[in-house]
């Protein structure tokens, strides 16, 4: 199931900021990739919000830009479901 | 191969994930590199950009490109005022939320003001393009306050929102089809409040709307992208047992179908029926094709209590108990439209799944195994949608049925010249006017078959050729003594120096077989030279799979073909070498 969960995040991230799955790391953030702005960061935010069917606070969209965080949050929801 | 059915739900939306709907947009633009694009201008006042990969992937469905640029946020006005660029663009959206333009705190907001302020930015933008222009209503608050009962106050934001819908589905209708509206309200009905709306990026982002919202929005642009450049169907062909009526009339008898509209499943198809007819008034060509005795099917049409459709709404008819692969060849024959422009309905899942194998590009539809789904069958997917409607729509059946009528008459000649002129025809042959600007713009989007160059345009497009100096718009209209065959050939020329250049030559498929296409021609020619005085002329055939029977047309009025390539033949003539067709048969009218 976690593997899963990783594996899907990975794909999300890609297809939506258009990078190769094997560039993304836990350490993966804006840093790494020119598409992720602030739009494509709303976008990716709702696309994993969709996918897991789930809901962020404010205060985490804000925040999750890192892969290993992003990954966490979402186990977090996925566990409180 | 069986056809699965379509609808599993009341009101089936296509569900469209997001991550999915990107996938398979990049996928698809990496492989179609040389796909037909569309550019699309999106005017808006909130975050608007996640609605990118839903409008990709509805306009890839069609196998074109879509590339959206977006303008500054909330800088819409100053943006529209000074674009100098719009002309490059094929749609333009003015996506507007409500709370910036009607807002009761704030001087200069009501809704007429908010109506003002818009029809002033329309104006702008149709000085700078000839692209049609997409607003969408907006949306009444979910609680007001006040509560219901203060809704009616003319200061609720309720009331306001409404006034400014109705004021603004007035405006449209006025601009029509440089206008277009995508009614937002609907969208939320059918997505449902929860899956429409994200107040919690609504305010820290503005951006209010979620993917459902989002995806629907993109459908019904698509949808109207699709009306406006006329790629929708034309022709309706319908089985009789169990789609028209229920049961099997051999079997139960004219008076055993169900199609009492008090009953059920008679109601289902009595709305159903309904529904044809509406499609019938907007000019869609009905036909019926379906494997029974040919007198019971006249008797139900003729005299059956509830049947709606009669036979002066078909324009054709095949019964019999003949293959109906056969018949629908024939019937599309007959008429002189293409496979694609037909939708096929029938109930039998061994017919449909024949048919849409055997003729792929007739579309397909089976009659739904869940009844009362059968009236709405047609409304879902937009395949007949269309933005407004010609005389010509209004009077298709009847041309049809005339025609019939006209081949019958034709068979008591013994030369073709002896018919034709018993047709009495007469044309009219005159720079298009401004009423008919619509119907010229149609016909270049619809016809097919006698077009030497295949450009389609627009309403706003031949709008614009129209007004032009250095362009000529002309159309044919002509009647016989069966009756009036309306607007029906359209020649586009323009100047450039001393050469008229013939851009678009097109004659309606109804009116072939009578020479006229001649006598326009040169009566075309013979207007320019007065106009023009041009030395020369320039004229082009360019191939599509359905302009074979004009690839030689230019020839017999002295054209010479100066480059020939597999797709393409360009021809020059010099006006002393041009050699005109007046026929005898065809009487000029004054313009």
């Amino acid at each position: 199931m976690s593997k899963q969960l990783n594996s899907t995040l990975v794909d999300v991230l890609s297809v939506t900021l258009r990078v190769p799955a094997d560039r993304i790391s836990d350490d993966f953030s804006p840093a790494d990739c020119s598409n992720w702005d602030s739009v494509r960061h709303l976008m990716l935010m709702l696309a994993i919000e969709d996918k897991f069917e789930i809901s962020f606070s404010e205060k985490e969209i804000a925040e999750l830009r890192r892969f290993a965080t992003i990954r966490d949050a979402v186990r977090t929801h996925v566990a409180r479901k | 191969m069986t056809i699965p059915e379509r609808t599993t739900q009341d009101w089936p939306i296509p569900k469209l994930d997001f991550v999915e709907a990107l996938r398979n947009v990049n996928k698809w633009e990496a492989s179609n590199t040389t796909a037909r694009v569309i550019r699309v201008k999106v005017f808006r006042n909130y975050s608007a950009e996640f609605i990118e990969p839903f409008l990709k992937h509805y306009f890839a469905t069609r196998g074109m490109r879509c590339e959206i640029d977006f303008g500054g946020f909330d800088a819409f006005q100053q943006e529209i005022i000074e674009a100098s660029d719009l002309n490059s663009y094929n749609l333009i959206l003015l996506s507007l939320t409500g709370d910036a333009l009607i807002d009761g705190r704030h001087r200069g907001s009501s809704p007429e003001e908010a109506i003002a302020k818009i029809s002033g930015l329309i104006e702008h933008i149709e000085t700078k393009t000839a692209a049609s222009v997409v607003l969408n209503t907006l949306i009444r608050p979910l609680l007001d306050e006040g509560g219901a009962s203060f809704s009616l106050q003319p200061t609720s934001q309720t009331h306001r929102v409404d006034s400014y819908n109705r004021q603004l589905r007035t405006f449209v209708t006025k601009k029509s089809p440089r206008c277009a509206l995508v009614d937002w309200e609907r969208i939320v009905m059918l997505t449902g409040v929860e899956a429409a709306f994200d107040r919690r990026l609504a305010y820290t982002a503005s951006a209010p709307f979620r993917h459902a919202f989002l995806n629907l929005y993109a459908r019904e642009i698509h949808r109207i992208e699709g009306a406006l450049s006329g790629r929708t169907k034309k022709c309706l062909v319908l089985d009789c047992d169990n789609t028209l009526w229920g049961g099997i009339v051999g079997e139960v008898g004219v008076e055993g179908i169900d199609l009492d509209p008090n009953e059920y499943p008679g109601k289902a198809y009595y709305d159903f029926q309904r529904a044809v007819l509406r499609l019938a008034d907007q000019g869609i060509m009905i036909a019926l094709c379906s494997k029974n005795n040919p007198e019971d099917v006249e008797s139900i049409l003729d005299n059956h209590p509830h049947c709606l459709i009669k036979r002066s709404h078909l324009v054709a008819s095949r019964v019999n108990w003949r293959d109906k692969e056969v018949n629908l060849r024939e019937l599309v024959e007959d008429l002189n439209i293409g496979f694609d422009a037909v939708v096929f309905v029938d109930d039998n899942p061994m017919e449909c799944a024949r048919i849409q194998a055997l003729l792929t590009d007739v579309t397909v539809r089976q009659v739904p195994g869940r009844l009362h789904d059968l009236p709405v069958l047609l409304d879902q997917e937009g395949l007949f949608d269309k933005i407004g409607v010609t005389k010509e729509d209004f009077a298709r059946t009847a041309m049809y049925q005339k025609e019939e009528q006209r081949r019958e008459a034709a068979k008591l000649f013994s030369t073709a010249e002896e018919f034709l002129a018993s047709l009495e025809i007469r044309a009219s042959i005159r720079m298009a006017k401004d009423h008919e600007l619509s119907r010229v713009a149609q016909l270049t989007q619809k016809t097919n078959q006698f077009n030497l160059t295949t450009r389609k345009y627009s309403e706003a497009e031949i709008r614009d050729l129209a007004g032009r100096e250095d362009c000529a718009v002309y159309a044919l209209s002509a009647r016989d003594r069966f009756g009036d065959l309306g607007l029906t050939g359209v020649l586009i020329a323009k100047r450039a120096d001393a050469t008229a250049v013939i851009d678009t030559l097109l004659m309606s498929c109804r009116v072939l077989g009578r020479r006229l296409e001649l006598q326009f021609v040169t009566e075309c020619l013979r207007q320019l030279i007065e106009r023009w005085r041009v030395g020369r002329w320039e004229a082009e055939y360019v191939r599509t799979e359905k302009n074979r029977q004009v690839v030689n047309f230019w020839d017999q009025f002295g054209f010479e073909p100066v480059a020939k390539d597999p797709d393409r033949i360009l021809y020059q003539a010099r006006t002393a070498s041009l050699t005109l067709h007046p026929t005898s048969f065809v009487a000029l009218e004054p313009a």
